[in-house]
């Protein structure tokens, strides 16, 4: 889409830009006069960053900083941005990184969303995807007013219905597959989207039709409406954006903010950096820390191998140091403690790891009585600690 | 005799009435045997008889209007009111679901006023009967007058976690006790966030809320509410969803297996009651116990009547024979299973037609809720490691009456957890249900220690 929008910065002074708006949305515009948004001024537009890893990137810890950083601003639309993909569109490269898939937390999902949406309430607010496949597709489906990028994809919601998977008694199974679904199917309510979507993306075995009447779609989960989506037996439904605008599923396509701007109306606006500040400090800060979590593991383990005979207090001494720094990352950053958990690793297993080295390190100094603990021999210990997965990330 | 909404009830029982203690009272007193009761959606009350002037605020196509009349009958879906309407005399028929408020303008003798039905909500006159509803400054778009300033306000209880472990019937019971003090007829809202859990406790919930239902008016304000959790709404009268509300998934399972046979049966029938004590219809509720089960329904637009089948017969399926069903805001709202969807308090607040938000004594519910929760966190956190030192805890003496010594005390703080956390310390970490032979493995080292010490 071309549009002839201009991204003013806060420092020029407003010309009369509210003559040019055109009105083509109103919806997130409206909103936007009663906060405020009025030809007296050029519209504040918020952008906020929803990009990356589901569960690590996108954490509500992050989000925090953004409600009250909002709050100050006083935007007259916040766009969140979302570009949350499992996978990429060489499929036959089969190269997506595994360990940064989106993580299985509806429920810090659903914080997010409800801190987001609710904290913010007084503020427009509007989805912009730029593409997502995954768990990242429920927070597209938590807004009501949501724009997609020209090949954004809104896929992959079959994750929601995985996580049912692995009950053999079909009644457990169905309990399992109801409770999921309907958990997820909570965000498109809260985005005010039907459940027949949901259910149609989220679980392979349903069709999906559209019915059009006047300016009202109705969805059915089988083929009988005038235009079948999906007739598909065995894969979820997924939209691309273009598909999406057809079905009145996303209010319009949009290659950047400039268009996001244009379809709510506003030629020109003012661009409120920094919650993307924000953000990007957070996904920068969390990931080096990660990082170094894995050497400081890799660390511990060597040093854990190196520890005996003479130097064993000081080798042990230095894994517990090191271990030490693990945790104080972890409980800094739950994205850390999420990234390592997904290895196998928590923070209590390391929390008793550092005891057990402290009482191991104790009873060497007091003349070898002692030691031995949890399991390890040869002077190692550590039976319950993460020698396995460290660096395996 | 509940039904589903609005809830008609007789005078008998208005103490289970959303009404504060102090109104409800001068309220009764003001009122003959043969009197009607109607309560609205979600709380607003009305007594009087029929043959009462009365003033209506109903909702219809969305418009709030007003009309003032004879109240010529009263049905379990409707009542008739006869007054002027587009300037001439009528009866007009309205169903209980769309009434936001009804007053007696006084007794009588068919005396009719104008005006007719005008187009949203004016403001209410005054009343020569005391109407029982909480009462201090309205809500912004409700049209609630100031009754009473005694309220003491909504007693909202966040119930959180796995049923039996974070949600339990004690902080209910707790709750209970504390709108207690102010008499019978208050408003206590369990917010229900729980994936539901172990079926012993569901029943010691069942006989809290049953127990507490008789004197005050429980509600459920749903954001999670599977299997357990969703047994625990559904005795309420009143569901309200939050737009992520989830509801289903009852089926009973051990291990790896379902329920099956004259379980089965039994859970089916035990729920079946739960539902329908609660106003609502079996069918649906059997449908989120064992998949097979069918449950669809029609819905009459211009009554609001419900009619359920546990077949595929009705308009709308709601369950079919191979799913399970969990309901969500939309489709709750639409079979008749919610009777809103609230995201806030303030909108809560409305839904149950309350003049405003408030939380009686300074929000207890919520002290009451997060200090259970803090010591199921601690114990989350403790118990386990507590479990793991008592491997190792001492070793690094090199002294075994000193690792004695620790596990003593470690096996002293596992005994007061038992009776500080005991559902984290029994279902979560899987100690023994009985502390009983932890405190004989006690002793036994004490007597131990004390044997070292004498032979040191």
């Amino acid at each position: 889409m071309s549009v002839m929008t201009a991204r003013i910065d806060r420092s020029i002074p407003f010309i009369a830009a509210a003559s040019l708006a055109a009105p083509l949305l109103l919806s997130a515009t409206a909103l936007a006069e009663q906060s405020g948004a009025t030809a007296a001024r050029v519209p504040v537009i918020y952008p906020v960053p929803m990009r990356g890893q589901m569960g690590t990137d996108i954490h509500p810890s992050a989000y925090e900083a953004i409600v009250e950083d909002a709050k100050k601003v006083r935007p007259d639309l916040i766009v969140f941005m979302l570009e949350s993909a499992d996978i990429n569109n060489i499929f036959y490269l089969r190269d997506d990184d595994r360990a940064e898939t989106g993580l299985a937390l509806l429920g810090e999902y659903r914080d997010l969303v409800s801190t987001l949406r609710d904290e913010l309430a007084e503020f427009p607010q509007v989805m912009w995807v730029e593409d997502s496949v995954g768990f990242g597709s429920l927070m597209a489906l938590s807004w009501p007013e949501m724009y997609m990028k020209p090949k954004a994809r809104l896929w992959g919601l079959q994750n929601v219905s995985r996580m049912a998977g692995g009950w053999q008694d079909p009644d457990v199974a169905a309990k399992m597959m109801a409770a999921w679904t309907g958990i997820g199917n909570g965000f498109l309510q809260k985005g005010g989207y039907p459940i027949e979507i949901g259910l149609a993306m989220m679980r392979p075995e349903n069709k999906l039709s559209a019915t059009f009447e006047g300016r009202n779609v109705s969805w059915k989960l089988d083929t009988s409406g005038h235009w079948v989506v999906d007739s598909s037996e065995g894969d979820v439904t997924n939209f691309r954006a273009e598909l999406a605008e057809d079905l009145g599923l996303c209010d319009g396509l949009a290659d950047s903010l400039d268009d996001v701007a244009f379809l709510n109306g506003w030629r020109e606006y003012e661009l409120a950096e920094s919650g993307q500040q924000i953000i990007e400090k957070y996904v920068e800060d969390w990931r080096r820390t990660y990082d170094r979590t894995k050497e400081w593991m890799q660390d511990a383990e060597q040093a854990m191998g190196w520890a005996g005979g003479q130097d064993a207090v000081r080798y042990l001494g230095q894994a517990k140091n090191l271990y030490e720094k693990v945790i104080g990352a972890m409980k800094q950053y739950p994205a850390v403690e999420n990234r390592w958990q997904r290895d196998g690793v928590s923070l209590m297993q390391l929390e008793v790891l550092v005891e057990q080295l402290k009482e191991q390190i104790r009873g060497i100094r007091s003349g070898g009585r002692g030691g031995n603990v949890g399991g390890g021999g040869g002077g190692r210990g550590g039976g319950l600690g993460p020698g396995g997965p460290a660096g395996r990330p | 005799m509940k039904r589903l909404l609005p809830i008609l009830i007789s005078a008998s029982l208005a103490v289970a009435a959303a009404v504060p203690a102090a109104t409800f009272a001068s309220a009764s007193s003001a009122t003959a045997s043969a009197e009607e009761q109607l309560v609205f959606r979600s709380g607003n009350t009305w007594r009087g008889s029929l043959g009462d002037r009365v003033s209506v605020e109903f909702t219809e196509n969305g418009v709030v209007q007003t009309l003032e009349g004879t109240l010529e009958r009263i049905e379990k879906r409707f009542i008739q009111v006869r007054g002027t309407i587009a300037g001439r005399e009528a009866t007009k028929t309205i169903v209980l679901g769309d009434v936001r408020s009804m007053e007696s303008l006084g007794a009588g003798d068919a005396a009719v006023s104008s005006p007719s039905p005008a187009p949203s909500g004016p403001a209410r006159k005054p009343t020569d009967r005391p109407v029982a509803q909480p009462a201090v400054k309205p809500v912004e778009g409700t049209n609630q007058s100031a009754a009473s300033s005694e309220w003491p306000g909504v007693f909202l209880l966040p119930l959180k976690g796995t049923l039996g472990i974070g949600m339990r019937h004690d902080e209910i019971k707790e709750i209970a006790a504390e709108a207690d003090k102010y008499g019978p007829g208050q408003i206590i809202v369990l917010l229900i966030d729980s994936p539901g859990g172990l079926v012993i406790e569901g029943d010691k919930v069942s006989d809290v809320i049953n127990d507490v239902k008789k004197r005050h008016r429980v509600v459920a304000w749903i954001r999670e509410a599977i299997s357990g959790g969703a047994f625990t709404a559904l005795h309420c009268d009143e569901n309200y969803y939050m737009s992520f509300g989830a509801l289903g998934a009852i089926t009973m399972f051990a291990g790896q297996t379902a329920a099956s046979g004259a379980e089965l049966q039994a859970w089916l029938e035990r729920c079946g009651e739960v539902a329908e004590a609660g106003g609502r219809n079996r069918y649906v509720v059997q449908a989120m116990i064992h998949a097979p089960l069918l449950a669809s329904y029609d819905r009459d637009e211009t009554t609001g009547d419900i009619k359920y089948y546990n077949t595929l017969e009705g308009e709308f399926v709601l369950s079919d024979a191979v799913n399970n069903l969990t309901l969500n805001a939309s489709n709750a709202l639409h079979s008749g299973y919610s009777q809103g969807t609230a995201d806030t308090e303030q909108e809560l607040a409305k839904l149950m037609q309350l003049p405003e938000w408030k939380e009686a004594a300074n929000g207890v519910g919520r002290k009451i809720s997060s200090d259970w929760l803090a010591n199921v966190e601690k114990a989350q956190d403790e118990v386990p490691k507590l479990v793991q030192r008592l491997n190792y805890k001492g070793s690094g003496s090199g002294d075994a009456a000193v690792m004695l010594g620790s596990q003593i005390q470690i096996i002293q703080e596992l005994l007061r957890w038992y009776d500080r956390c005991y559902p984290v310390v029994v279902y979560e970490v899987g100690l023994p249900p009985d502390k009983a032979p932890l405190e004989r493995q006690l002793e036994q080292m004490r007597r131990q220690l004390a044997q070292m010490r004498r032979r040191n």
